[in-house]
């Protein structure tokens, strides 16, 4: 895992000092509310319904055992006894005190932390894989690049006010468990002819109100030359990029209104002219980040499987956590492991401190001392040996932790909504917890099956690429909901189609139990799966299904 | 009909213009403006926006009952009255005093 060197422990350290200095002007009056919006929106703090909102970074969705404790220590200390994991691998604070907000940032500091770049019109916390360095069908870790990324990010002075946030995803395995596509940079590894491995550059993604699916802007791109790229592709975008009206100012909306092929114009000859120059990565840079995330030290493992079967007819519920909260990886005898932040009506993503201290306890002593956050709002034990899962689940048991539903239809990604969001129009929080206590027993039968939900069309929830996604609106001081579906985040990017009129909070899991029944009657086989029978079928028999 | 309402700074609570002049957490005890106090509500709004103490300062719509029970028309404004609808958790208090006085 990286750890902060003299400038990055200085850089947080003064930018802590620094605002805190701001906090304490605000407070006596000093700042004006204007003046300091700005200022606190840089470190992270935003003003939502009932309180400010403090979104920590979690680099790469990479944490060790001690910045977890902390995070539980300022959940206890700080907040109201838990925090809320994001869809950008980060954690929020849903109820600090402005006058705190110093003293946590300090805490931070002391475990090389903090909340910059989680907030404003700049390039924010780049996200990856959560199995990043384990999975078995990566072709290389990202993590080092993305590392690389976050350094050559922080602090451009170029890059402070851009049109608007700009977010960068990567991954390093052709399974896309990243999103990349829609992002506003996405990054694949790839191998070219030679067998060298390079980067896939995808730009002009995003969701929100405008979603769209990233173009490819260059199949293959050499790390050495990676930096220079992603800047000549931010300067035509800081050139570029519309500033006269918030909603067309990401850079999928340039890519949109210019088209690719003049954008890849114009970021080839703006790249020619940096390409060799000081942002040229050195192969001992390189190779010195690199050594940050060398793999751990993995002992031989003598028990390579675990009998799903056997356990199948002694222990249901332990069988339903290996089939799905484990992860191939790439050392046999070894699997990443998923816990999942979704038990049954609870509120996704959300854990308690006693819950972050068991894991870091769980981290430390059965995996390599490595966690991750997952965009899916999840958390991840990388590297765990066979043996020990049994040990883990019995420790995840006692925390309300155990949920084998990683992938299937209560592992829900939902953004706060408006139980806590000031942009939120509707409520997402307790339609995710209608929904999974009303399919808890059938999640099982209909497979794996994405669904997001979203409480307005900024689209925090992700309800745009959910094989089901649920959009709050308000009409008429109501909460609707609609629904879309075909929707898929994966290298198979695809926006969902609205499937009609929107659906009442009651409503909800109804209509959801209405497709879903449609899909177990028409699927093919027990193992075609909800989205591909979507895609084979289209939108039509879940229309017809759904409103008659 | 229209109350004022505001998030305190130090906490970030929701607080609403009491008739005494003060702000506090509770809608219940807020000054109700009518149609017709338009003026009135203007002038408290700008007294109100001099304080460094409130932030997001606004007025919303509201009903009262003939007993006198306020409630917000929007649903945004029913959640922050009242705090999230899920999880239990109260709403957040000001720090010391439970006032806010201008």
């Amino acid at each position: 895992m990286y750890r902060y060197d003299e400038f990055d422990a200085a850089f947080v350290r003064d930018r802590t000092k620094q605002f805190s200095g701001q906090v304490e002007r605000r407070l006596s009056g000093d700042l004006t509310e204007e003046q300091f919006r700005p200022l606190r929106l840089m470190n992270g703090l935003y003003l939502q319904l009932h309180a400010y909102m403090l979104r920590v970074a979690v680099p790469y969705g990479t944490l060790n055992s001690i910045q977890m404790r902390k995070l539980a220590h300022i959940a206890r200390e700080y907040d109201r006894g838990y925090g809320h994991f994001t869809t950008r691998q980060n954690i929020q604070y849903n109820w600090p005190k402005l006058k705190d907000v110093p003293k946590i940032l300090e805490e931070l500091a002391s475990v090389e932390m903090h909340a910059i770049q989680t907030s404003g019109n700049c390039i924010r916390n780049v996200t990856t894989d959560q199995f990043a360095g384990a999975a078995a069908d990566e072709i290389i870790d990202p993590r080092p690049v993305a590392e690389i990324i976050r350094q050559w990010s922080s602090l451009h002075p170029e890059f402070t006010f851009l049109p608007r946030k700009f977010k960068i995803a990567i991954t390093g395995a052709p399974q896309d468990r990243a999103a990349v596509k829609f992002h506003d940079i996405g990054l694949m590894a790839t191998k070219n002819d030679a067998g060298k491995v390079g980067w896939r550059v995808f730009v002009g993604g995003g969701l929100g109100r405008t979603p769209m699916v990233a173009k490819e802007i260059s199949e293959f791109v050499a790390d050495e030359y990676l930096l220079a790229y992603l800047e000549s592709i931010l300067r035509v975008y800081n050139m570029y990029g519309r500033r006269d009206n918030k909603y067309k100012a990401r850079i999928k909306i340039l890519v949109h209104e210019t088209g690719i092929e003049t954008i890849r114009e114009q970021v080839e000859a703006e790249f020619a002219q940096v390409k060799e120059g000081i942002l040229k990565l050195p192969q001992g840079e390189l190779t010195r980040i690199e050594e940050y995330f060398a793999a751990p030290s993995f002992e031989a493992q003598e028990q390579k499987s675990i009998d799903l079967a056997l356990f199948q007819i002694t222990d249901t519920a332990y069988a339903r956590f290996l089939k799905n909260n484990l992860h191939p990886h790439r050392e046999e005898g070894y699997v990443s492991l998923t816990i999942s932040l979704k038990p049954i009506g609870g509120v996704p993503g959300d854990a308690t401190d006693t819950q972050m201290e068991a894991v870091a306890d769980l981290a430390e002593k059965y995996s390599f001392d490595e966690l991750r956050v997952s965009h899916e709002q999840n958390l991840v034990l990388p590297h765990v040996a066979m043996k020990d899962v049994r040990e883990i689940y019995d420790v995840l048991v006692a925390q309300g932790l155990q949920e084998g539903n990683a992938g299937l239809i209560s592992d829900i990604i939902a953004c706060p909504g408006l139980d806590y969001c000031a942009l939120a129009n509707a409520r997402s929080i307790p339609i995710a917890q209608a929904i999974s206590e009303k399919f808890a027993d059938r999640e099982e039968e209909f497979g794996e099956l994405k669904l997001k939900i979203s409480g307005c069309i900024n689209a925090c929830g992700h309800h745009h690429v959910g094989h089901i996604g649920i959009l709050g609106v308000e009409k008429k001081g109501t909460e609707l909901y609609q629904i879309t579906v075909g929707g898929d985040a994966t290298e198979h990017a695809t926006v969902g189609n609205i499937l009609g009129r929107g659906v009442t909070a009651e409503e909800v899991p109804g209509a959801l139990e209405k497709l879903l029944d449609h899909y177990m009657g028409a699927r093919q086989n027990d193992n075609e799966t909800f989205i591909e029978a979507y895609r084979r079928l289209g939108d039509a028999p879940f229309k017809e299904a759904l409103y008659g | 009909m229209n109350v004022i309402t505001a998030n305190e700074l130090i906490t970030g609570a929701v607080v609403y213009l009491y008739e005494n002049g003060e702000f506090g957490v509770d809608l219940q005890q807020a000054k109700v403006y009518s149609v017709d106090e338009t003026k009135a509500l203007e002038n408290a709004l700008e007294l109100a926006a001099k304080s460094n103490r409130l932030v997001s300062l606004e007025a919303i719509d509201v009903e009262a009952s003939e007993t006198g029970t306020v409630w917000a028309n929007r649903l945004r404004e029913q959640i922050r009255a009242d705090g999230p609808t899920v999880g239990g958790f109260e709403r957040q208090s000001l720090e010391g005093a439970d006032h806010v006085s201008l």
